[in-house]
């Protein structure tokens, strides 16, 4: 066991040499499809021509089909005997709590919890917490109306489970959220990135500095972080700020360390492979981009195996200073829902606000649209200065950023300049991306 | 003397799954006494969903360590 025991929330588990790990999942994986099997409509069809019994290592999955929230959705149109369709993997009167997709992409799926599967998720929660760095000395506020959405219930159990003090924050407006955080003397947050920057963008319009709130660390969740936005974060809090990947479906799957360099996957509550974007069926190596699919092997209420989550992952390693044995990614580069063709190019959102976050920080928020201007795809900029900069500025500001994304891109931006506070801020997922070009 | 510490994690391993499938137990049969009392019912789905998490955490590790 290498690093102190405290260091680690199951320091058994953690440190596991990689070999008993990937026995224990698939062992796990075995059970987790036989039971589907057994439990779940969904799953008796999906996988009818495979024997759990067959399953000897990581390489037989890939012969196995993938679902994706396609399936799901088609499988809970027909809403008999309940609303979670043929997909509910315990009698329907087991169920505990409801949640839902955020219904981004098409329908929300819904997503039962029975009591057992809530706690098995609120346990993957109290890893990524106490990876985090959260502990009993924490009083955390959660500055959201937690809603049907499943990422801040999750971690309010978790930080209760982990020892922390919960001070939820919904019924009150971003100001005072502000003040109630000082009011209790919040050392912790939990909200999505573009929150943690509004925030901090509107205690700095009240005449506080976020830096002296003493909010120590913050875990994100909801939206994709690029490494520029966590660094402007941690940077505008003076806090730690902490990542993770994960999905209403599947729960979260992938978590930061102290070291904060990528993220370590949740094994063995889950199988993740990263597979080629082309096939989807070759493990990619090292270094390689692919996309995740998750199989949660404790989830019995709504039971996923091998699900497509449609993340972008750079695949990275199985070391880690902090001694977690778990495979690593390097970086989750966005979706294959937002992969888009521009003029023949292959473009995702996320570079932009990777360039904009980290290199023109006086850039406090933005907008990009794609729509038709004749037969040519014209993509546009709105960006939205800090505070009033002068035209000179913003006419070699708007002529910096478009050469820096032309580089990066290989794509021609059209860039407007709109007033501080005229584009929308955004509490949950934000849509800063905007493709009109069926409509 | 990693050799020594693994051997003596892997003993305290397995005493921990001994005590985990011994709550199992226990809780089956408080469940049996209690069938139809609803403060035994749920409280006893309580108890079955964190041993659930703990044999994922200590019994699972418990197996492949011994």
């Amino acid at each position: 066991m290498g690093g102190r025991i405290r260091d680690y929330w199951n320091p058994f588990l953690e440190t596991l040499p990689r070999e008993k790990l990937l026995q224990i999942e698939i062992t796990n994986f075995r059970k987790y499809l036989a039971y589907a099997k057994e439990n779940s409509v969904f799953c008796r069809k999906k996988f009818r021509d495979v024997d759990p019994e067959e399953i000897k290592t990581i390489d037989d999955l890939k012969k196995m089909p993938l679902i994706d929230k396609e399936d799901l959705r088609i499988a809970q149109a027909n809403e008999e005997p309940t609303i979670y369709g043929e997909i509910l993997g315990v009698r329907p009167e087991e169920v505990s709590d409801y949640r839902q997709t955020s219904g981004t992409t098409g329908k929300p799926v819904y997503v039962p919890e029975s009591y057992e599967s809530w706690q098995w998720r609120v346990e993957v929660w109290c890893h990524i917490l106490w990876m985090a760095g959260f502990r009993e000395t924490d009083r955390v506020f959660v500055p959201f109306g937690y809603n049907v959405y499943v990422a801040f219930w999750e971690g309010h159990y978790a930080a209760e489970k982990v020892g922390c003090e919960v001070v939820p924050g919904g019924a009150l407006d971003t100001r005072g959220r502000i003040n109630k955080m000082i009011e209790v003397k919040a050392t912790a947050l939990m909200n999505t990135p573009t929150y943690g920057l509004h925030l901090a963008e509107t205690a700095r319009k009240m005449g506080i500095d976020p830096r002296k709130i003493g909010i120590r660390r913050m875990q994100c969740a909801g939206e994709p972080m690029p490494q520029a936005t966590r660094k402007m974060l941690e940077e505008v809090w003076g806090a730690e700020v902490y990542d993770h990947i994960g999905g209403t479906e599947p729960c979260a799957w992938g978590a930061m360390c102290g070291e904060r360099k990528g993220l370590h996957l949740l094994e063995p509550f889950f199988v993740v492979e990263v597979l080629d974007m082309e096939t989807l069926s070759r493990e990619v190596d090292e270094g390689e981009l692919g996309v995740a699919v998750v199989t949660p092997l404790g989830r019995r209420s709504f039971p996923l195996v091998r699900f497509n989550t449609k993340d972008v992952v750079r695949k990275g390693r199985d070391e880690c200073a902090c001694g977690r044995t778990s495979m690593m990614i390097s970086g989750v580069e966005g979706r294959t829902d937002d992969l888009r063709k521009i003029r023949g190019v292959l473009f995702t959102p996320v570079s932009v606000e990777e360039i904009l976050r980290r290199e023109f920080p006086m850039v406090s928020e933005y907008e990009l649209v794609v729509q038709k201007k004749g037969i040519m795809d014209e993509i546009s900029l709105k960006i939205e200065p800090e505070g009033d900069l002068g035209a000179g500025t913003l006419s070699e500001l708007t002529a910096a950023i478009a050469e820096r994304l032309k580089m990066k891109t290989n794509l021609t931006f059209m860039i407007e300049v709109v007033k501080p506070g005229e584009l929308p801020r955004y509490e949950l997922k934000s849509k800063r991306f905007k493709d009109l070009r069926g409509e | 003397m990693a050799n020594r510490s693994m051997k003596k994690e892997a003993g305290v391993l397995k005493e921990m799954k001994k005590k985990i499938d011994e709550i199992e137990r226990v809780t089956n049969e408080l469940k049996a006494l209690g069938t139809g009392v609803p403060v035994v019912e749920k409280n006893v789905r309580v108890i079955m969903s964190i041993t659930h998490a703990l044999k994922f955490g200590i019994s699972d590790v418990a197996e492949v360590m011994n």
